[in-house]
């Protein structure tokens, strides 16, 4: 394994419950509070309050001082009904002079994690990656590096969509899911509840381009161990042959056919997904995404005893394929 | 993460036209820039002014436009050319919001950040490709990534920087928060009134040093940090203290004797009044005494403010500084102003003395985000 696998201590989730209507499943005076967030786009509202979930969940950003916690957000569609709103007002409604000056800053998507960032205290750095689809394993994937280059000691990591204002695929995915990372010594040495380890790479190939034969093989092994003897591998696909081809040569490289749900119009699919696995039964699991634009992403999640780990020492063994 | 990482190609598109010789030949001749009003019927605002790249098709896919060309360039200039493999990671504040604003009415959403998917199919690469949606530090971010990347041996060669076009979204909301001077971009002047945006590209090729000795790739700059922070404050407005940006500034410059040997710095001024206080009074505490030493070049004074590929350019325009060994003039400030207490060498290029041959970029962004990169020459 070339990457290191990040200690996830907290998890937050926020999603309409089957058959909620549109629109009335997220209340964020009841989530977040009666005063000071009507403003904020349903989508930050949805990752603010998965953030707080996560460290309800566990996730102790304040651990560190304030400028070590850093922050990766994800985000595709997020901000696109705003938008598309904002530009029906200035095109067709009388102007930009009929804009909300409260809303009018956030043509940044960026500013989908500002008040989580303000709130917690996130000052090593706020990352948003908006690849299509990929972005929140990406976010997983970057803010690892970065925890890895020394820009932080602790992250979070979240994804947000909301509905699309127009859209083949529907309307589009709504809510947000957050994960508090860290090493995992720093988690154990406060006596945090470790709920798995998590590590996530993304690769791309011209769309038409066939997949490199030793593309998937090589990542799959970058990331799997020799004692991963048993991998439960889970697709999220959008049902393009790109998609299809990454998932078979997945399934090849992990001696394990794996399940595939679905891929929403954003990245959220992917995250909600990447979620789950931290909350069933112990094992290693696989996850994959793959686009028609030619990304892919894989993260590997293990939950329950960490095979690597020696109970004498306490420390991260440094056997073959561990960091 | 101990391999030293280089810069071996550089390519830009901006207001000026495309290349990095008419960027150099802009940066030299110093001269005024008016901005342009977009030929968009429903840009309904007061002051729909952008510094517009030479292109005249507004329906196009600008941004990716702009970067394909920017990449090519750069992998010319790198000697790369025939790479089938490489990562790519791209800045934008707005992505390629073209295809979802120009025609209102449209069937179909289109997700607006694919530029690095984009220009990786359009020149054949395979790798990994991100997109970076930091606003206006969003380049800056693109270039720190691309480092921790090549530094950890993911990857040999990342094509990174940045690229935003027009978006009417994005002007229409400055214009709301008043943020458009009305005259042109005219960052750290006593009566600036806000900034002008402009649409462009920068990408640079980053490399492992080994992999570009191995190639025989001559006279590599080296990117020699990386630095970034986030204020976790108010929305727009930069943190008054400038604590963040400080601390960006000074990872990047990297431990004891670091500030004293940068040679010019390309800043994020734009021309809003507290961001430019902000970075003026950040800088006197990153280099103390020798403030006044330190020549700036204001890029966003000929250029407009590039938003998410604007410290891409910036790295552009310190890559050609580097190379040419001077620090341009800067376009001419009508008055500065005291708060804003820089130098802004007007007069005549600033030579970069030996040992200092080294160029700071800062960029801001909504939300605090703040980066900073160091890009150092070979010695003299």
């Amino acid at each position: 394994m070339s990457g290191t696998m990040w200690a996830v201590t907290g998890v937050g989730s926020v999603a309409p419950e089957t058959g909620a209507e549109d629109g009335d499943w997220f209340d964020h005076r009841v989530r977040l509070g009666p005063r000071g967030y009507k403003y904020l786009p349903a989508a930050a509202q949805y990752l603010l309050a998965a953030a707080r979930e996560a460290l309800a969940d566990g996730g102790r950003t304040d651990a560190v001082p304030a400028d070590r916690r850093g922050a990766a957000f994800a985000l595709n569609g997020g901000f696109a009904e705003l938008f598309d709103t904002m530009d029906r007002r200035i095109a067709l409604e009388g102007g930009a002079a009929g804009l909300s000056p409260a809303t009018a800053p956030y043509f940044a998507v960026s500013l989908l994690g500002s008040r989580l960032t303000s709130e917690l205290g996130l000052k090593a750095f706020a990352l948003t990656s908006a690849s299509p689809r990929v972005a929140a394993l990406e976010a997983v994937e970057a803010g690892g590096r970065a925890l890895a280059a020394g820009r932080c000691d602790t992250l979070l990591a979240g994804a947000a969509e909301h509905r699309l204002p127009k859209s083949p695929a529907g309307d589009g995915e709504q809510g947000a899911v957050a994960l508090t990372l860290e090493p995992r010594a720093a988690a154990e040495a406060r006596g945090a509840r470790v709920r798995g380890t998590v590590a996530a790479r993304s690769l791309f190939v011209p769309p038409g381009r066939e997949l490199p034969a030793g593309l998937i093989p090589g990542a799959v092994r970058r990331l799997l161990s020799d004692l991963d003897t048993e991998v439960e591998v889970h697709h999220v696909s959008d049902g393009s042959p790109f998609g299809s081809a990454v998932a078979a040569a997945v399934d090849r490289a992990a001696g394990a056919t794996g399940r595939v749900t679905p891929a929403g119009a954003g990245c959220l699919a992917a995250a909600q997904a990447l979620a789950g696995l931290f909350t069933g039964p112990p094992g290693t699991r696989l996850l994959t995404t793959a686009t028609r634009e030619g990304h892919a992403a894989l993260a590997l999640v293990r939950t329950g005893p960490d095979p690597y780990r020696n109970p004498e020492t306490s420390h991260t063994s440094q056997k073959r394929g561990t960091h | 993460m101990t391999g030293e990482v280089v810069v071996t190609g550089i390519g830009a598109v901006t207001c000026h036209g495309g290349g990095t010789d008419t960027l150099w030949r802009a940066m030299t001749a110093a001269g005024i820039r008016r901005p342009d009003e977009p030929a968009d019927p429903l840009a309904v605002m007061d002051l729909p002014r952008i510094n517009l790249v030479p292109d005249p098709d507004l329906r196009a896919a600008r941004a990716t436009r702009f970067a394909v060309a920017a990449a090519r360039e750069a992998l010319a200039d790198a000697g790369l050319t025939g790479l089938s493999e490489a990562a790519v990671v791209l800045g934008s504040c707005m992505g390629e919001p073209g295809p979802n604003e120009r025609e209102r009415g449209g069937e179909e959403w289109t997700a607006p950040f694919r530029l690095a998917s984009a220009t990786a199919t359009r020149l054949g690469l395979a790798g990994v490709a991100h997109d970076i949606g930091n606003a206006c530090s969003a380049g800056g971010y693109a270039l720190g990534m691309a480092y921790d990347m090549v530094r950890a041996g993911e990857t040999d060669v990342v094509l990174a920087g940045g690229s935003d076009a027009y978006s009417r979204v994005a002007l229409g909301c400055f214009n709301r928060l008043g943020a458009v001077d009305p005259d042109r971009c005219r960052p750290f002047e006593t009566d600036r009134a806000g900034t002008v945006f402009a649409e462009g590209a920068g990408i640079l090729v980053v490399e492992s040093a080994a992999h570009a000795e191995a190639r025989g790739a001559t006279a590599p700059l080296t990117l020699a940090g990386s630095g970034w922070s986030c204020d976790a404050g108010h929305v727009t407005a930069p943190h008054a203290d400038g604590e963040q940006i400080v601390r960006a500034m000074r990872e990047a410059v990297g431990p004891a004797g670091g500030a004293a040997s940068i040679g010019c710095v390309i800043p994020h001024g734009t021309g809003t009044r507290l961001g430019d206080e902000v970075e003026s009074q950040a800088l006197h505490r990153v280099f103390g005494e020798r403030t006044p030493e330190v020549p700036l070049y204001s890029l966003k004074a000929l250029l407009g403010h590039a938003g998410g590929a604007s410290a891409a350019l910036g790295a552009v325009a310190g890559a050609l500084i580097l190379r040419d060994g001077h620090v341009p003039r800067n376009v001419p400030l009508r008055e500065q102003d005291p708060a804003c207490a820089v130098w802004l060498p007007q007069r005549a290029p600033v030579p970069l003395p030996r040992g200092r041959r080294r160029v700071l970029v800062n960029a801001y962004g909504f939300g605090g985000s703040n980066s900073s990169l160091v890009l150092e020459g070979a010695a003299a």
